[in-house]
């Protein structure tokens, strides 16, 4: 919400990363497509960007199955992985539309809301998952960056 | 085709998560999306080692100091892949060159004055016109966080 009213260009909310924490919170050990929470969080951003008019792209990410980007399909942008790039290409079917900018309105049941940073702030800390692996993912990202400047390091000395 | 990568096509705009020019060759998304881990993969990639060389030395050349020469090359390396895979794909890329923050970085920062300008960054290009979600033309640098 707060990067469509800041005018960004595309958001890239991580759908498996989202389908982990809720795995090893609930200990379910899967979820139907339909129900996977990475979905469930995508669609809704998708239709509520696509209600309230923003011109934010919504890209889904970081998938763990071929089910989870089949059940996003319509949504402005998906980045897959070579493996499951590949699997999908191998596999013959049929595939349904599920996300659509006709349909978005009357599936987006949430108020327009307009953020400022004190309630972003308390609402990204009320949500546990969104807070957690937020602050897990900047943190990975950050070492493997160190893990490339240790792997390179030697080279420019 | 009736496999399910062509019949996604039609949906939604296809996107290659990978540093790895021969995958994103295969596919042919519209855009690519690399983030620090994908970099790190492909960099230790023996086919891209000429690549990596070429950046370092590009780094060594541009950097005054030796302090700085690490710093240079971390950026000078994730522009290389990126241009690599600009040379690829239609559309736009992703990159980020964020640069951790532990104390001892922010204390060597402040001596050397070394700005901070490695902030997340995104360098993208437009896609071919008449593309749906084609962005506005003054997307080419636009920032994005993508973690």
């Amino acid at each position: 919400m707060a990067c469509a009213e800041a005018g960004v260009q595309l958001v890239s909310p991580f759908v498996g990363r989202i389908l982990d924490w809720y795995k090893k919170s609930t200990g379910r050990d899967s979820y139907p497509p339909a129900e996977d929470p990475g979905v469930v969080s995508v669609t809704r951003i998708y239709n509520y960007y696509k209600k309230y008019g923003y011109k934010t792209e919504v890209m889904g990410a970081s998938f763990r199955n071929v089910g989870e980007i089949l059940e996003l399909a319509g949504c402005d942008l998906l980045t897959i992985s070579p493996t499951l790039l590949e699997e999908m290409q191998k596999t013959a079917g049929t595939l349904a539309r599920k996300l659509n900018p006709e349909t978005a309105a009357a599936n987006c049941k949430e108020p327009k809301l307009s953020l400022e940073e004190k309630t972003f702030r308390w609402m990204l800390n009320e949500d546990q998952m969104a807070t957690e692996k937020l602050s897990e993912g900047i943190r990975l990202f950050a070492a493997d960056t160190l893990k490339l400047e240790k792997f390179i390091a030697p080279k420019v000395a | 085709m009736n496999d399910l990568l062509s019949r996604l096509k039609q949906f939604s705009v296809i996107v290659a998560d990978t540093g790895d020019f021969d995958s994103i060759r295969k596919y042919q998304p519209r855009d690519t999306t690399t983030n620090p881990s994908l970099l790190l993969k492909a960099a230790q990639m023996p086919e891209y080692a000429a690549l990596v060389e070429k950046a370092l030395a590009d780094a060594k050349k541009e950097s005054p100091n030796t302090s700085q020469t690490l710093g240079t090359a971390l950026d000078r390396l994730a522009v290389a892949f990126g241009l690599e895979i600009l040379k690829i794909v239609p559309g736009r890329l992703s990159v980020s060159m964020s640069k951790p923050a532990s104390p001892r970085r922010a204390r060597s920062s402040a001596v050397t004055k070394k700005p901070a300008s490695r902030a997340n960054a995104s360098s993208s290009r437009s896609p071919r016109p008449g593309k749906a979600f084609a962005p506005p033309n003054n997307s080419r640098a636009k920032a994005s966080i993508a973690i």
